[in-house]
């Protein structure tokens, strides 16, 4: 028998496997969030009214606490949105593709009201709503955001979605005859004819064009009454004015968003406050983590696909800008359309926002389809990978104990490169969040996008009545099945929950009757429609009139409620 | 130190092994049916059941009564106080607030100090600080008009009734049996 004797080497191969033995057994990831918390993520009302749920606010928020109407005391109205700016005077952005800094965007604010009023005398002397109808592109959603920043009380807007619903808006008697219709260059001539039909005296500003094309027909308009004037003559207009603008207050109105309507339809029209506007940019930002949220800082630059014709994505625009030093992209093709086209492919959209010179976001807010061409872009690319396999095996190793993180050795090796490459870097080390608003994703599509971006996806749902989101998921809830990653991303199956109550939002199942007994993670507790209510929920004007209801707006025909206090979106309308 | 000492081969293996886990984990398999309740190893969870919730109802003596902690002892304990309107006055509609006070079910259980006061009409008892029997009114009767209340003990009444609406659930009101 050959001697066995106990040297040094031996000693370090012990050293070593007993060292390894513990690191395996104990060197466990911790979850981002506490699972227990995650067992409860929305308070229920101890009671509730026949024939509905009780009232769910979110845990973080519980009942009985007031719900909050701004992120910050100095953030009274949309205007204040400027001031809070935490970029610092001399740093300059890039907001809409436009690079400004804090101070010119603080002065072309000043200039515009200023500037209107020295080319609408009428829009000056009453007070009159002022009607915009711009197609929801980067280009043509800057004027849209610097009205909205400068809506004063006597001139709040009236926000289009399309131009189906402009006679609508016209002859609405919800709100005031509009003195003064922002349009689109594509779409002067047809407004201009319609102004002169409907509203004698209200005048028409056209974006886009400079009077090259329509200098005539501003002369023919003029002989009928309608003021025709162009964008970029507001500038100097206004700065040959000088008078003391009126400073809004929160309960004042900002504006009118117009839903869209079928063919044939009537659309809802919802006022919004300042108010309304302030508790929905605390809504948006309390989706995030403290230390995640937009700062200018960490030189955060959010895209978002929801355009500002509609109310959340108006506060995702201003919270980016109160709250983000570098900037703020739209998501959506530059173009004179209203809609994105079906057969575009929605990666291009994604794809421009890493055009050379554009600094690549580090907040994606994206769609339901947009994230699901994502990932599967990305799952593309993984499959091509050799060493793929193995690094799922120890991404989804981590998930299934709630830890997901953008570090590690086979980051190294084989994520980082793989996002990195793939559509243009706009994945890669630069993203650090990734929101999905709207329809909410699939099971299977959300576990492939947290373990390909290594990354939480969290989901917000909005309502065309809200200016915040209504639903918000916790920021670190990865809780799935590992079946999930062994089929290929898929829009079909299991729809994921869209989390709990918004921070500042109340919500209730209406119609529906609670399933008694224990049930499996994916059933839900009770169904009906869910209503909801809040500082950032806006007054829908119809026939029952405003504040109707006690408050409570329709937010989805069918929704259901998990035994964890988590909502699942199953029927919108 | 030699790599042909038995010990040292014999070694290399576990930890090859050992650094393979740690770099190539198996993949984990989720459970079809979540588990229902929290353990410190369990990531992936759901709760069983949805928290319960009181339907807001109204209630006649007779329905109030079977709250009283001592027939269906799994139902609660219930109690009811008159609601004072804004000028002081008892309202001519009898206006009660059934409250949920199985929270305090050591003063209102079966064996509590104010026992008597389950699955009854409190009002006049609140009102003239008194727990005795007297107080009551019988089931069968139409509720208690209190219209003999002196100012002083319904400011009482509402004392209570604000004092209940704090620290109680508010669960339903008590009518009488006519007008359901």
């Amino acid at each position: 028998m050959p001697d066995v004797e106990i040297d040094n080497l031996t000693l370090l191969l012990l050293l070593a496997a007993v060292s390894l033995l513990l690191y395996d057994r104990f060197a466990k990831p911790a979850a981002l969030v506490h699972p227990l918390l995650l067992g409860k993520q929305a308070e229920v009302a101890p009671v509730r009214k026949e024939g509905e749920s009780g009232v769910y606010r979110s845990f973080a928020t519980g009942h009985g606490a007031p719900l909050i109407v701004r992120p910050a005391s100095g953030l009274k109205t949309v205007r204040d949105v400027i001031g809070g700016s935490k970029g610092g005077d001399g740093a300059q952005r890039v907001i809409l593709d436009t690079p400004l800094t804090d101070t010119a965007l603080a002065e072309l604010t000043r200039l515009l009201p200023l500037g209107l009023s020295s080319l609408f005398p009428s829009l000056a002397s009453s007070a009159s709503p002022i009607l915009v109808l711009l197609p929801p592109n980067p280009s043509t959603s800057l004027p849209l955001l610097l009205l909205s920043l400068a809506s004063s009380p006597d001139q709040p807007l009236i926000v289009l979605p399309n131009p189906r619903v402009l006679t609508a808006a016209l002859e609405a008697t919800a709100h005031a005859k509009p003195g003064l219709v922002v349009v689109h260059e594509s779409l002067a001539d047809g407004v201009v004819e319609q102004v002169m039909e409907e509203s004698g005296g209200c005048g028409v500003l056209v974006v886009g064009d400079t009077g090259e094309k329509y200098g005539g027909l501003a002369s023919s308009a003029g002989s009928h009454g309608v003021v025709v004037r162009f964008w970029d003559e507001v500038w100097d207009a206004g700065e040959q004015q000088t008078a003391d603008l009126q400073a809004p207050q929160p309960n004042d109105i900002h504006s009118f968003f117009y839903s869209s309507a079928d063919i044939g339809a009537e659309p809802t029209i919802t006022k919004f406050t300042h108010l309304n506007f302030t508790a929905g940019i605390a809504a948006f930002l309390s989706s995030f983590p403290a230390d995640k949220r937009p700062s200018a800082h960490k030189n955060d630059v959010v895209a978002s696909a929801e355009p500002l014709t509609t109310p959340v994505g108006m506060s995702i625009a201003l919270a980016s800008i109160w709250s983000v030093g570098a900037g703020f992209s739209l998501i959506r093709p530059d173009s004179g359309s209203w809609v994105k086209s079906n057969t575009a492919d929605p990666l291009d959209d994604l794809r421009r926002l890493s055009a050379v010179g554009k600094t690549k976001p580090s907040v994606l807010i994206i769609t339901k389809e947009d994230h699901l061409a994502l990932t599967r872009a990305l799952h593309k690319a993984y499959r091509s990978s050799s060493l793929a396999g193995w690094a799922m095996n120890a991404k989804s190793s981590d998930i299934q104990a709630g830890y997901i993180a953008r570090k590690g050795i086979w980051d190294k090796l084989v994520w980082s490169g793989l996002r990195n490459d793939a559509l243009d870097g706009i994945p890669g080390d630069s993203l650090r969040s990734l929101i999905v608003i709207g329809d909410t994703p699939s099971s299977s599509a959300i576990a492939w996008s947290t373990a390909l971006l290594s990354l939480p996806t969290a989901r917000l749902f909005s309502s065309p009545f809200s200016a915040g989101p209504v639903l918000s998921s916790h920021f670190y809830d990865i809780q799935s099945s590992s079946s999930h990653l062994i089929s290929p991303p898929s829009a079909e199956g299991e729809t994921s929950h869209t989390g709990a109550p918004g921070c500042n939002v109340e919500v209730v199942l209406r119609g529906g009757r609670p399933k008694e007994g224990t049930r499996d993670g994916s059933e839900v507790a009770m169904e009906g429609k869910l209503y909801a209510r809040g500082p950032g929920l806006g007054a829908v004007l119809g026939k029952e009139g405003e504040g109707a209801n006690e408050g409570w707006v329709q937010v989805a025909q069918r929704a259901g409620v998990r035994t964890n206090g988590t909502f699942v979106i199953l029927s919108k309308e | 130190m030699s790599l042909s000492n038995p010990l040292n081969l014999i070694l290399i293996p576990p930890i090859l092994y050992l650094l393979y886990r740690r770099l190539v984990p198996s993949l984990p398999s989720t459970p079809s049916v979540l588990p229902n309740k929290y353990d410190e190893n369990v990531y992936n969870w759901m709760p069983a059941r949805h928290p319960d919730v009181l339907c807001h109802k109204s209630y006649t003596p007779v329905e109030l009564a079977e709250l009283d902690g001592r027939k269906n002892p799994n139902c609660g304990i219930c109690l009811a106080i008159m609601r004072v309107g804004g000028d002081g006055k008892v309202s001519p509609e009898l206006e009660r607030t059934v409250f949920d006070v199985s929270a305090g079910a050591s003063f209102y259980g079966p064996d509590g100090v104010y026992g008597n006061f389950a699955g009854r009409d409190a009002s006049r008892g609140m009102a003239k600080q008194s727990f005795d029997d007297d107080m009551l009114t019988p089931i069968e009767q139409p509720l208690d008009a209190l219209a003999d209340l002196t100012p002083s003990e319904i400011d009482n009444m509402r004392g209570w009734h604000d004092h209940f609406s704090r620290k109680y659930i508010i669960c339903g009101d008590l009518v009488n049996a006519s007008s359901m």
